[in-house]
């Protein structure tokens, strides 16, 4: 049986070898406060006009000169089942068996793809709760959205509503 | 409690490309732009058809049940095994309470590693397995 100081020694070992990640900026503990503001964005992907839903085709988000110049840190996709409506009602968020159909692309403003993933793992609601933490510069906030590949089509009656933490 | 950050993600994939049996490996598909062992991966995200119906390529994802029908190896350029075997279930961050799987720095080679057949359960001939590598580009002295 361990004593006590053994214990206590291995956890801290333990401890040092965990926080050698966070230093080297790989991971963050949680509950991290992921940057100094937040907000809202909404993209309601519609039946025609610009923002129409087309399979493979990437729908992009409005230009946001806030979100250009930020520094973002971390990304959730609101599902129906934290948010019934959407802030442009009576649009609706997207289920959750909705976001398996697509991923979202953020570009650089090289136009460097510097994270594609699948929507499904932005979802708090789906992945025990956990934030998905990022830490990205000079994101082109006009050229990055999601694109739905699956065969089967997503509803234009639904939208798609992002938390973005950023500083 | 930590959870990784990503820094700049892709989507790669290795595909069962015939009727499966135990034992067969499958390679991951080039991804030229990391494809120049230029790249440390420190972390991981697995998916099955739960959470992306269709790979970026429009190769159906491996049914949940069949992931724990696989495990993956990453290899370096120099044939080093530096993870063996990994249950792909354990990268599944929704299947593991949200979080990823963060490993030190892999200076892995992407064409070299592989998944690999250790049950047939729930796997299908031309499937893929789709994964998120979490990665820095790392500069050669």
């Amino acid at each position: 049986m361990q004593s006590c100081k053994t214990a206590k020694t291995n956890l801290s070992s333990v401890g040092a070898f965990f926080g050698k990640f966070n230093l080297d900026g790989a991971t963050a503990d949680f509950p991290d406060r992921r940057g100094t503001r937040s907000k809202i964005v909404v993209l309601d992907y519609q039946a025609s006009g610009p923002k129409v839903y087309a399979r493979n085709k990437v729908i992009n988000f409005d230009y946001d000169e806030e979100l250009n110049n930020a520094n973002i840190l971390a990304i959730e996709l609101l599902s129906t089942a934290q948010l019934l409506y959407v802030p442009t009602q009576p649009v609706k968020d997207s289920p959750q068996s909705e976001l398996a159909k697509g991923f979202l692309i953020l570009k650089d403003n090289c136009n460097n793809i510097v994270m594609k993933t699948p929507l499904s793992n932005l979802c708090k609601a789906l992945n025990g709760n956990k934030t998905t933490f990022v830490n990205l510069k000079n994101i082109a906030w006009g050229s990055c959205g999601p694109v739905f590949n699956a065969a089967a089509t997503v509803s234009s009656a639904n939208a798609l509503a992002f938390r973005i933490y950023f500083q | 409690m930590q959870n990784a950050i990503v820094h700049r993600s892709v989507l790669a994939e290795a595909r069962i490309t015939a009727a499966p049996a135990v034992g067969q490996r499958y390679f991951f598909d080039d991804i030229p732009d990391i494809s120049k062992n230029n790249i440390a991966v420190y972390g991981i995200i697995g998916y099955s058809v739960a959470q992306l119906a269709l790979s970026p390529a429009q190769r159906t994802v491996v049914a949940a049940a069949g992931i724990p029908s696989l495990a993956f190896t990453l290899v370096d350029s120099d044939n080093v095994e530096l993870v063996q075997r990994m249950p792909v279930y354990d990268t599944v961050r929704s299947s593991n309470g949200g979080f990823i799987a963060v490993f030190d720095n892999l200076m892995m080679n992407l064409t070299r590693s592989y998944v690999e057949i250790m049950a047939t359960t729930s796997l299908n001939s031309g499937e893929s397995w789709v994964c998120e590598l979490l990665y820095r580009y790392i500069v050669k002295k």
